[in-house]
């Protein structure tokens, strides 16, 4: 979050200057896009959104530093970002990418040139534009990897044949070195794919001598020994006797058909030879070509078949999803279920629960008052037997008004230590009660 | 919580016990004794009571007259007696009623809960119309009678915990009014009873001697010569009360005063020694003792086969009994005396309510045929159960009048008994030969052994009889 928020403090700042950077600005911009880029954790997509504010320099470097680093599925996304080549600003952003991915990923900057580059001849504002992203500025593009490319072999001979018509115009500006290496690019690519003795390979071989023969005298001869080392089998296309052995185009073939033009080159034999070589050729390249179209259409098949495998595996990863979903669901409801049972069980304890406080708090009172009745009882038992006792001893008590005699004082003094032992029996203590009566 | 009742509806003194929680709770009188089965009934209002008081003053009733005094209303039960007053007759269940009301009454005064059922303990051979005459009385008092036992059973009960290992225990029960003597034997769990001894000589007969002997000795030292019966019987039941306390006091102390502020108009004084009140009542200890002497010998076993002399009661616990039980050889040994002696019966009656056992009958009950030969309807040890049962029988000659008679003999272990006839009865028959007369038997709650026969031919006329006095072994459940 650190770098993005960096980011949209320098975009804000570059919009405070209506859209200008200075050389450092375009390099922490660079530096902040490829540190978004790589760091899984960033979100890039709001950078590419707000990178719009930014020079496309800048944006064209921060994302060449990062392509090699960051992921596929990045890439793909930073793909889709880039704008259709429909407006200046992006076919400048496009040119900019494609020269600065030529290092990284030369297969991708094919694309986006073959993307930027018309079908129809450019304008003079989008040759412009092309040459000074591509050979401006000491700036060296390694088309020698594109010629190594991995691509479509016509798509390279497109932008390569686009590339060479733009840079070995006259009046192009562009500097001998800067053409050198894109003819040594050009020538590398008909070799590797074999193009020598195609039409296209010798129409961009045809355009590379041309432009050789421009050359001053030492960078003629540097090529040629360049030539003779890496590629000696194409040195017949450039320095044979007959010079011009590129094979004539069919307009041209069949401009020498017309009975007019066969005098151009002096017989009908020539011509017929011509013809025949020209026929054969073009037999090899078709031959060439519905090999490659066949290999391509296995491979489509292959392509097909993998989809297929692929759509397979995912109905019956569907499938089995759909089972899964369809256990869960019924595993839901079970549980469910068992919820309500659960909480019914629940319910049912509470009531029992509360049922079996019920009756313990009516037990409890019941015992309590079966235990104050009992003690209280047995306190009144305790009592009437001691008044039961005492009564059976005092049966007798003569009434308050009776005149008391020695004799029956003695009985009395008698029966009242009795009661005194009585009641010590009975576990009520006299302690004032002295002994030796 | 509810407990379980047991009830010892005693001559002289009845009790109540609760078990409940594993407790005994006591209900007896208002001073936690034995309730006094003694029943005053006003001639006038008709109202009743009973208890302490009414003992106490029930000379002084009596004198006085306005009441009955009704005593020993167990012996009465089943009887014709009748105590007419200005509201209404009593019968004896009436008189019983009130006795187990008073105990139910305080039950629930005590534990918030009176007697609705309970298991009460009855006399060896109380007889059948008295059980059925007690039940009555205890419904009138709103108690439901689970089962009878008796009481020599209930005191075993009660200490069975201690006896299990002992095959033959003498129970002896000397209470206020009698003496019961019973011989058990203890055989698979069950109690058979095989031997029973009584007298009337007891508590009561012994308070009133001694009263009698203190009485001689107030005349002779006044030189008089009235007799106790001629003395106030205000004077009379006052000697006897004090003649009881003392009875008492001598199982602590070797002599006491017998004082009254007044016995025929003079204060009375005497001291008394144990020694002589023990040669007073020596003979009346000696005759209980001949009693367990004879009911051992009667039961056929010997006194060495007794295992435990279980001795309760009230008037069990006189000193004197004691010492001439441990110091005779024959008893020695055995010789247990419960300290709780007054309540053992009704203590042993709430355990069996508790865990009721079964009762079984102790005899094969049979029909003797025509050649003289038993024919068996009740096994002996059979499970009691009130559903009828009934056998088909034939004449073997010509007669309008067929002769049953039903005979039990012991069937048992020790001895193989001659059958004995127990109920003999005529049934009306139509008179041809073979013609068929239903029998019909069955043993009802209160252990009554009823019949009724009947001439299939003459259908309906039915002649039935009742025996009760059958003996039963009782099946005591584990505890």
């Amino acid at each position: 979050m650190e770098h993005m928020n960096d980011f949209k403090t320098l975009a804000e700042s570059v919009r405070k200057k209506k859209g200008r950077m200075d050389a450092s600005a375009r390099k922490k911009g660079a530096d902040l896009i490829a540190a978004i880029l790589i760091d899984q954790e960033e979100d890039f997509k709001e950078m590419l959104v707000v990178a719009e504010d930014l020079q496309s320099e800048a944006v064209a470097d921060g994302i060449g530093m990062a392509w090699s680093t960051m992921s596929p599925e990045r890439r793909i996304e930073v793909r889709r970002w880039i704008p259709a080549p429909h407006t200046e600003r992006a076919q400048r952003r496009v040119a900019l990418l494609a020269a600065t991915l030529a290092e990284t990923d030369s297969a991708t900057a094919l694309e986006l040139l073959d993307g930027l580059i018309p079908d129809r001849p450019p304008n003079k504002d989008l040759k412009r534009l092309i040459v000074a992203s591509l050979f401006s500025d000491g700036r060296t593009i390694p088309f020698d990897n594109m010629a190594k490319a991995t691509v479509r072999s016509r798509l390279t001979s497109r932008v390569f044949g686009a590339l060479a018509s733009l840079a070995f115009e006259t009046t192009s500006g562009i500097e001998h070195m800067p053409r050198y290496l894109l003819s040594l690019g050009i020538v590398n690519f008909v070799a590797i794919q074999k193009l020598g003795q195609s039409s296209e390979g010798r129409d961009l071989l045809s355009k590379v001598a041309a432009e050789a023969a421009r050359w001053p005298q030492g960078l003629r001869e540097k090529f040629e020994g360049w030539l003779r080392n890496e590629q000696p089998e194409l040195m017949p296309q450039f320095f044979s006797p007959t010079p011009n052995l590129a094979p004539p185009r069919l307009s041209e073939i069949t401009d020498q058909s017309q009975p007019g033009a066969m005098k151009v080159d002096g017989g009908h034999e020539v011509a017929q030879s011509r013809v025949d070589q020209y026929l054969d050729e073009r037999e090899r390249a078709l031959t060439a070509e519905i090999a490659a179209l066949s290999q391509f259409r296995m491979s489509l098949a292959e392509r097909q078949n993998e989809l297929l495998r692929q759509i397979d595996a995912w109905k019956d990863r569907e499938s089995e999803l759909a089972k899964r979903v369809s256990e869960l669901s019924s595993s839901r409801t079970a549980l469910e279920d068992q919820l309500s049972r659960a909480m019914e069980q629940v319910k049912q304890l509470e009531q029992a629960l509360e049922s079996a406080l019920r009756e313990k708090k009516v037990e409890h009172e019941k015992l309590t008052q079966q235990i104050t009745a009992n003690a209280h009882g047995r306190v009144s038992e305790f009592k009437n037997q001691v008044a039961l006792t005492l009564s059976r001893h005092l049966v007798d008590l003569p009434s308050k008004e009776t005149s008391v005699s020695p004799e029956l004082g003695r009985v009395l003094l008698l029966q009242f230590h009795q009661l005194v032992d009585v009641l010590t029996e009975l576990g009520i203590r006299l302690p004032n009660v002295r002994s030796g009566r | 919580m509810t407990g379980f009742f047991g009830i010892d509806f005693g001559t002289t003194n009845s009790t109540a016990m609760k078990l409940m929680a594993g407790e005994f709770h006591k209900y007896g009188d208002e001073a936690g004794q034995p309730l006094p089965s003694v029943v005053a009934l006003d001639r006038a209002t008709g109202e009743a009571s009973c208890g302490r008081d009414v003992w106490r003053n029930r000379e002084e009733y009596r004198t006085a007259g306005a009441v009955y005094v009704i005593e020993s209303i167990k012996l009465q039960m089943g009887s014709d007696l009748r105590w007419p007053t200005e509201v209404g007759v009593w019968t004896p269940e009436d008189v019983a009623a009130v006795v187990l009301k008073q105990l139910s009454a305080r039950a629930k005064q005590l534990g918030l809960e009176g007697i609705d059922e309970a298991v009460i303990s009855i006399p060896v051979d109380y007889p059948a119309e008295s059980r059925r005459s007690l039940r009555q009385a205890a419904v009138k008092a709103g108690i439901q009678i689970k089962t009878f036992i008796t009481e020599s059973t209930a005191a075993l009960v009660r200490h069975f915990g201690g006896l299990q290992h002992c095959r033959y225990v003498a129970v002896f029960d000397w209470g206020g009014g009698t003496l019961d003597i019973s011989v058990l034997e203890i055989r698979d769990g069950r109690v058979f009873e095989l031997s029973t001894e009584g007298m009337d000589i007891a508590g009561d007969a012994i308070d009133k001697d001694f009263a009698l002997a203190i009485h001689a000795r107030v005349m002779e030292e006044r030189r008089e010569k009235l007799p106790f019966l001629s003395m106030p019987s205000v004077d009379q039941d006052n000697l006897r009360t004090k003649c009881e306390l003392a009875k008492w006091q001598f199982s602590k102390v070797p002599a006491t005063d017998i004082l009254l502020s007044a016995y025929g108009g003079s204060p009375l004084s005497i001291s008394v020694q144990r020694d002589w009140f023990e040669s007073l009542i020596s003979p009346h200890v000696d005759l209980a003792i001949e009693l367990l002497t004879r009911a051992i010998q009667k039961a056929g076993v010997s006194f060495d086969a007794i295992n435990r002399l279980l001795v309760i009661g009230g008037s069990s616990q006189l000193r004197l009994l004691h010492d001439k039980l441990r110091n005779d050889q024959r008893f020695a040994a055995a010789f247990q005396s419960s300290s709780d002696a007054e309540w053992d019966c009704a203590a042993g009656a709430a355990i069996i309510a508790r865990a009721p056992g079964s009762h079984e009958t102790a005899e094969s009950i049979g029909i003797l045929l025509s050649d003289n030969s038993f024919y068996e309807l009740i096994r002996e040890g059979e499970v009691v159960h009130s559903d009828a049962r009934s056998v088909s029988l034939s004449l073997v000659e010509d007669s309008q009048h067929a002769n049953l008679i039903l005979a039990k003999r012991v069937n048992g272990q020790r001895r193989i008994t001659s059958p004995e006839s127990i109920v003999e009865f005529g049934v009306e028959t139509a008179g041809f030969d073979l013609e068929c007369i239903d029998l019909r038997y069955s043993i009802d709650p209160d252990l009554v052994l009823k019949v009724d026969a009947s001439s299939r031919a003459l259908g309906v006329r039915q002649v039935a009889r009742e025996y009760g006095k059958l003996r039963f072994a009782y099946h005591v459940p584990a505890q």
